[in-house]
């Protein structure tokens, strides 16, 4: 091992060039400390309000704000602020757990198609063609209308109907990986296929993956808050910041009671625009093409 | 500095077309300033070709593009003169808008450029044709039987099989060298006083390369156009070449006729690039010499000699003064503190 | 390009039959009796239980499974595409009522949120780093961030509760049906579906345009004279649009999945609220039907903006 020192103050530099820049990315910071407050908050849920979420007040229906009820309640008499906090959780999880493992199907699926190749490989590619054709929307109505509604559910249909994207992602990176001299060398020096994959190739592609995971689990939140804005998403006795909207949509709400949409839409919009800014952010400094 | 001002005061001679004058162009580079050029003085003389030489990064390049005001939105001219004596008259180019009418009335129809990699200088999605053309459109009245003619007649000139299906191929059609031939074209199509050339040759086969540099020469001997040739081969220089300009770091540290720098080098940086260039005939066991170090950092503010460093005869007075422009009795020109007195 | 333009349109044949076929198994993997989905349901509710079995054998629902499936393509190809499970009417006739509805709704979207992409994304590239590259940019990234229903919601509440300009919903008022009269209930949907592709489209565009700005071929038409107006369109835009076309088709499904969305905001009669009420009703011939065309109007869209990318550059449709 000799050189490791060498080696490993060349990569804390490195790490140091690229935390600089992450941080004189003024909206990124802006982007981390948004997602980092909004998640805290929602973590912290149980501490931070006395109410339960789903307990109901019947006599405290459609309260406007006030010293109790900071965001006023809603229909069933629920504290807004206190659903609001508690639907995060949910949404977060969800739009996260479902981007994760989005991901890992999609690198699985091109690792395999970029390095053992050939007839798999078109297969795969014809397959997620077919996917793609398809609005993935549209597949998410027939498999809830197969599956049923739930959380888990939720996150095997995103799963299932979402990973073409980081697999041609991950696919095309291995295809042109193959070509560098580095990954030749490999293998004229003879490095077992595996290894050259895992060691080599796979690292290299884990930070355009990782800016997708942030960008996916933006991508998921919304749509797991239109499901569920849609009443298909998540089952409404599950606080999360769709199902809150969902109690808007007549036109009574609409007009009479803003505060009871408004707070959950400007939650989500800012959730998805912090972590934006926060992928555009990562974007520049792990994936610089 | 003195020799600077007897320049200055001296009358645009009648023979010269294009004089450049203490040109410095600088680059806003994040919150700094970059001297990409500093000092730069040439004169282009009627129907001459000057080579402008030097090693990737010396601002050969960006002295050229700042003729043209063809400079990247960050760069500008900061000081100095760029003086054209066209048909009308003389004209401050240095003093004219970016992208102004009259700028852009002389880009194409007086002054010319061609560039370095002819791959990506043709748009990828018009006909080769309708590119050459367009320099009529702008500059000239033509019908469009009459455009196309003398675009044909262009091609054939230029040496290009079957010039009338040619005319409609699009540009990923052409091989690199033909391409460069179709930059050619463009250029001359408007017969301009002045062509600038940066690195013609340097993104094609060698083989490719005598051709093309053969086809400028003739164009230009046929044209009477004057030519500033920009190249890091000194090989093209002695090839092409009246006059030569040998450019470091953003200045020009020897200046005069083809015969005077190639027979009578002054800089020690001008001998070093001689030395490091194969010549027909030389000595087989001689090896080639290489300058050592490489090119500092444009950013970088000297009060001494820019080439003290990598000079095989810099003596201690190098890294304390900043040498000026002497102009020998021949007016060969040289920027070097040995030949200054004292 | 006729050679290129009949090779993408017989690529189209064998992914349509996939999908078709992924729609016949999955309406064959769904519970209750298949005949239900074949004939209307009073026809069903006359008949015994003998007589049924007749009419499947003559239905051919006894039949293996490839003759079924050509006969179930050969009904859709004249017009049947079977009945709902829960109302009975027939789908194709639901599908003509709606289809055209959703179409206006997306097409109009696709248009507005195109040309405003183009043309905002066009701007904050020429004017690189101005104030109005930064506002665009900070607006866009809003505009990717914001859901389209919240959108719409807070579009109602402003101009049709508070301001009184639009209607809050609908697609038309009764006997005015002309195109004319129909913009006013169409203005608020095609904002909300549109706003979010204007924004994605914005930004591909900007970056699209300062990718191609840096090309060699721009310095090029600047040294002929052309002016700035000339080198940035007829150089510059008419090359960076290449790449965006395929942003542009990419992003139609998303599209599509928006404005089933907005349609439920704003009551919009399209498919949208055909589907999900196929949905929460458990109707699911209907939800894969809709399905089905739906995918076919994305791959026929997905089609002509290859022509239409292959008409913008010469390299695509001489590679054969």
């Amino acid at each position: 091992m000799r050189g490791s020192k060498a080696e490993r103050a060349a990569k804390s530099d490195l790490a140091k060039r690229n935390l600089y820049k992450f941080m004189t990315n003024r909206l990124a910071i802006l982007g981390l400390a948004l997602v980092l407050l909004i998640l805290f908050v929602s973590l912290l849920a149980p501490v931070l309000t006395p109410y339960e979420p789903n307990v109901l007040d019947t006599a405290n229906r459609y309260q406007a704000p006030s010293r109790e009820h900071l965001l006023g309640t809603d229909q069933l008499g629920r504290d807004l602020l206190t659903r609001l906090f508690y639907g995060g959780r949910v949404s977060i999880f969800v739009g996260f757990v479902s981007a994760v493992v989005t991901a890992a199907l999609g690198v699985a699926l091109g690792c395999i198609s970029g390095y053992l190749g050939k007839r798999l490989d078109s297969v795969i590619v014809y397959i997620s063609e077919i996917f793609m054709a398809f609005p993935q929307m549209l597949l998410i109505f027939i498999l809830v209308g197969f599956v049923g509604q739930g959380i888990g559910n939720l996150i095997f249909i995103f799963a299932l109907t979402g990973w073409t994207s980081i697999y041609r992602l991950v696919r095309s990176r291995i295809f042109s990986l193959k070509e560098e001299p580095f990954i030749e060398s490999c293998r004229a020096n003879g490095i077992s296929n595996a290894s050259i994959m895992f060691r080599h190739m796979l690292p290299n592609t884990i930070g355009p993956v990782i800016v997708n995971v942030t960008l996916l689990t933006a991508g998921y939140l919304l749509q797991e808050s239109a499901l569920s804005f849609l009443n298909i998403g998540v089952p409404t006795d599950i606080p999360t910041w769709g199902n809150i909207l969902n109690a808007a949509k007549n036109l009574n709400v609409i007009q009479n009671y803003p505060v009871m949409w408004i707070g959950p839409g400007v939650a989500i919009s800012l959730f998805v625009l912090g972590v934006n800014f926060l992928g555009d952010g990562l974007r520049d400094v792990l994936d610089p093409t | 500095m003195k020799q600077d001002i007897t320049l200055q005061a001296k009358s645009m001679e009648q023979d010269t077309i294009l004089r450049v004058e203490n040109l410095q162009t600088k680059f806003k580079v994040g919150r700094k300033m970059v001297h990409a050029v500093n000092d730069v003085s040439f004169e282009l003389k009627k129907g001459k070709t000057l080579g402008i030489v030097g090693e990737s990064g010396c601002g050969k390049s960006v002295s050229a593009h700042s003729i043209m005001q063809l400079l990247p939105k960050n760069g500008n001219i900061t000081k100095g003169s760029v003086i054209y004596q066209g048909e009308q008259g003389q004209l401050k180019l240095h003093e004219l808008k970016r992208n102004g009418k009259t700028m852009r009335n002389l880009r194409g129809k007086e002054i010319s450029m061609i560039f370095q990699d002819p791959m990506s200088s043709l748009n990828p999605v018009y006909t080769v044709g309708k590119q050459m053309e367009e320099n009529l459109i702008r500059h000239e009245k033509l019908t469009r039987e009459e455009r196309r003619e003398r675009v044909i007649t262009m091609l054939r000139e230029l040496g290009i099989p079957d010039p009338e299906r040619r005319y409609g191929e699009y540009p990923h059609q052409f091989s690199g060298g033909m391409k460069q031939r179709v930059m050619i074209g463009t250029a001359m199509i408007c017969n301009p006083g002045i062509l600038i050339a940066d690195e013609p040759t340097t993104a094609l086969d060698v083989t490719i390369q005598a051709q093309i540099l053969e086809l400028m020469k003739e164009m230009q001997k046929k044209h009477g156009t004057s030519m500033i040739l920009i190249t890091h081969n000194m090989g093209i220089v002695a090839e092409a070449c009246d006059e030569v300009a040998v450019m470091y770091l953003g200045k020009v540290v020897e200046y005069g006729s083809l015969d005077q720098v190639f027979e009578n080098p002054l800089h020690p940086y001008t001998k070093a690039l001689m030395r490091s260039v194969p010549v027909m005939g030389m000595d087989r066991d001689k090896e080639l010499e290489t300058i050592p170090g490489a090119t500092p950092d444009g950013s970088q503010v000297f009060t001494h000699c820019e080439f003290a460093g990598r000079c095989a005869c810099a003596e201690e007075r190098c890294w304390k003064q900043m040498p000026s422009v002497r102009t020998m009795e021949d007016g060969h020109r040289v920027r070097c503190l040995r030949y200054e007195e004292g | 390009m006729a050679k290129y333009f009949f090779k993408r349109l017989i690529s189209l044949i064998p992914k349509l039959l996939v999908i078709s076929l992924i729609i016949f198994v999955g309406l064959k993997l769904l519970p209750g009796d298949p005949i239900t989905r074949t004939i209307s349901p009073d026809a069903y509710a006359n008949m015994s239980p003998a007589q049924l079995e007749d009419l499947r054998e003559s239905l051919g629902l006894n039949d293996p499974m490839p003759v079924q499936y050509l006969r179930w393509m050969g009904n859709m190809l004249q017009g049947d595409f079977g009945y709902s499970q829960v109302n009975g009417s027939s789908i194709a006739q639901m599908l003509a009522q709606r289809l055209p509805a959703t179409l206006e709704l997306a097409g109009l979207g696709l248009i507005v949120a195109t040309i405003f992409g183009l043309a905002l994304g066009f701007l904050a590239a020429v004017k690189q780093n101005s104030l109005f590259d930064y506002a665009s940019s900070f607006v866009g990234m809003i505009g990717v961030s914001v859901p389209e229903f919240f959108l719409g919601m807070v579009a109602i509440l402003i101009f049709a509760i508070q301001l009184k300009w639009l209607p809050p919903g609908g697609r038309m008022a009764p006997g005015k049906e002309a195109f004319l009269d129909r913009i006013e209930y169409l203005a608020l949907p095609v904002m909300s579906v549109g706003i979010s592709y204007t924004a994605t489209l914005m930004r591909f565009t900007r970056s699209s345009m300062l990718d191609v700005l840096n090309k060699d071929y721009i310095k090029t038409a600047r040294s002929k004279g052309l002016s700035e107006f000339t080198v940035n369109l007829k150089h510059g835009f008419r090359n960076a649009l290449i790449p965006i076309m395929v942003i542009i088709v990419f992003r139609i499904p998303l599209l599509v999945s928006g404005t089933v969305v907005v349609e439920s905001i704003f009551n919009y009669p399209g498919m949208g609220d055909m589907l999900l009420s196929a949905i929460s009703g458990g109707d699911m011939p209907v939800v894969m039907m809709s399905t089905f065309i739906i995918s076919a109007v994305i791959l026929l869209v997905s089609f002509l903006s290859d022509m239409v990318t292959a008409l913008l550059d010469p390299r695509v449709h001489f590679e054969g």
